[in-house]
């Protein structure tokens, strides 16, 4: 497969690139069956885009997320990384380098931030694989990280429970920034968040998007934050990619059935339905 | 300031914990002050053998002598401080050497895990006292292998609770947040795992202590622990032996003492795991 044809692809630079990357478990028992959980994934994400990957839950959004993430190894196939030096592929980089340019944001931000550490240590964590440092560093490092996500030193010495779910998740983010990382992985950052809070992570990442030239992956089933938030957009279902493009291109006019059922399903009907199902369906309600 | 004294409060276990607690914190003044106060030694002998208890505080042989003219307050009172003593030792001997296992079992899983589990297995399956006669006839008698067997004795309930701590820790997602962030394994065991397992710990601890000090007056009891001049509330009880009939309040003495201690600690055993772990709390 030519890299032209790669989802994500464009004039830019190329920061990631995954090729035929699979991922198969295989269930318990002595002749446990093989589940394919990703099935010859290719994509390429450019510098400073946003690439949103969509599709129902056990598509192998997360499964993926986390191959790219080193958390898992693949069962073929392999994920590729811009450094200095040209393109490396992960399997090769030790921790240090790789967690350098690539970070996570979790889905859940209650379950991802250890109920016994205060803020400050929760956030300058990270950091201390990189360097050693003093409290009062930490501290700062945290803090100035913290101003970084819209919360400040009322949140330094706080305990996860003592905050709100929104600001969390901005703690997450603030985590996820602390190495200075290049490109950061978002698994569906908002899905645990009411509306009107989603709508103030969602600017803050693309402000930090603007001012650090931070290059997005973002996972999501939510097309209509995808819409407003991505460059480019891949549809994954059972494993397999079914359609990639621009988002506005794929969002207007879908070319799978299955991209086409998942617009339907945006409840409200955020999203304006290309004419010809929205008029077959209103057909069929009629 | 006051944040100190909140946590100095938070300190206490509550409800009967709270009686045991005062019990226990009494018994270690008595233990380790009184003998720098008062001019006592559990050695020393008198003329007037098996005096009976005066009751006055301001006589010199509060709780009487015993057969050998030896001042039973004194003994008593250097008896808390071998038990205590003892009993702090025995825990935090068996309480490293558990954690240690139980976070390399939880963490590795695998062929360490099964062996680990299966030594524990082993330990758990013959009665504690039984296991410390086991130990000591191999080693030898004397206070100090009586301490080793103990000390065996009181690791696995360590290795349980800290294994299966670590298992349901390490699938949080902050633990693989941790490993995202390039934390080794043992940074993450270390800072992340750790703290959330000192809970039930503590109360582990507190239980294991009630059990060290009944086991190692047991084995005292039995001449297998403390030798006879060593004032130790077990082998006590064994010199006082001969003399259950004519001079009960021998027997009934250091035998109260240890009833009492050994109570206060599953008082505030109990109290902590209520308090710490709800998930243990019996319904």
């Amino acid at each position: 497969m030519s890299l032209v044809n790669m989802p994500g692809a464009g004039a830019n630079e190329v920061v990631l690139r995954v090729e035929n990357l699979c991922k198969v478990f295989r269930l318990p028992g002595a002749h446990g069956q093989a589940f394919k959980a990703l099935n010859q994934l290719n994509l390429a994400v450019t510098r400073g885009r946003t690439l949103a990957v969509v599709g129902e839950s056990g598509s192998g959004k997360s499964t993926m997320a986390q191959l790219v993430m080193k958390l898992q190894r693949p069962s073929a196939g392999r994920v590729s990384l811009r450094l200095d030096s040209g393109m490396r592929d992960i399997a090769d980089l030790p921790a240090r380098e790789l967690y350098r340019k690539i970070q996570m944001v979790f889905q859940d931000p209650y379950a991802s931030l250890n109920p016994r550490q205060r803020i400050w240590r929760i956030v300058s964590a990270p950091l201390c694989n990189y360097e050693r440092l003093s409290r009062d560093e930490r501290q700062q490092h945290a803090l100035h990280y913290l101003q970084q996500v819209g919360l400040g030193e009322a949140q330094l010495h706080a305990f996860p429970h003592m905050l709100s779910g929104g600001q969390r998740q901005r703690v997450n983010i603030a985590r996820a920034l602390a190495t200075k990382p290049e490109i950061l992985i978002l698994d569906e950052p908002l899905s645990a968040l009411d509306v009107s809070v989603q709508a103030q992570i969602i600017n803050l990442l693309l402000d930090l998007q603007r001012d650090l030239g931070l290059t997005y992956i973002f996972i999501s089933h939510d097309l209509a934050v995808v819409r407003h938030f991505a460059d480019q957009v891949l549809v994954m279902k059972s494993g397999d990619m079914v359609e990639w493009g621009d988002v506005d291109q794929v969002l207007e006019n879908p070319a799978h059935v299955y991209t086409r059922q998942l617009l339907q399903s945006v409840p409200g009907r955020l999203i304006d339905l290309p004419v010809r199902t929205q008029s077959a369906s209103v057909v069929a309600d009629g | 300031m006051q944040a100190r004294i909140a946590i100095g409060f938070r300190l206490m276990p509550g409800g009967w914990g709270n009686i045991g607690f005062l019990v226990l914190v009494s018994l270690l003044l008595l233990g380790f002050i009184a003998p720098l106060l008062l001019d006592l030694s559990p050695y020393r002998i008198s003329a007037e053998l098996l005096a009976p208890p005066s009751w006055n505080p301001l006589s010199v042989p509060v709780l009487g002598t015993d057969d050998l003219g030896r001042d039973m307050f004194a003994r008593l009172v250097y008896g808390a401080r071998c038990s205590l003593g003892i009993g702090f030792v025995v825990v935090a001997v068996s309480l490293v050497i558990g954690v240690g296992l139980g976070l390399l079992a939880g963490v590795y899983g695998g062929w360490l895990d099964a062996l680990i589990m299966r030594l524990v297995d082993l330990l758990m399956c013959l009665p504690s006292i039984l296991l410390a006669i086991v130990i000591v006839a191999v080693l030898g008698s004397g206070l100090g292998n009586a301490i080793v067997a103990v000390t065996i004795i009181g690791i696995p309930r360590f290795v349980r609770v800290v294994r299966s701590m670590t298992i349901q820790e390490m699938q949080k997602t902050y633990v693989m947040a941790a490993f995202a962030s390039g934390s080794s394994r043992l940074r993450v065991l270390w800072s992340e795992v750790l703290p959330n397992c000192v809970p039930p710990v503590i109360v582990q601890a507190a239980l294991g202590f009630s059990d060290a000090i009944l086991e190692i007056a047991a084995l005292g009891f039995l001449g297998l622990g403390a030798k006879p001049p060593v004032a130790e509330w077990g082998a006590m009880l064994a010199d006082a032996r001969p003399f259950i009939e004519s001079h009960p309040l021998l027997v009934v003495m250091p035998g109260a003492c240890i009833l009492l201690t050994v109570l206060s600690f599953n008082l505030v055993g109990d109290a902590l795991r209520d308090r710490l772990d709800p998930k243990l709390a019996r319904l």
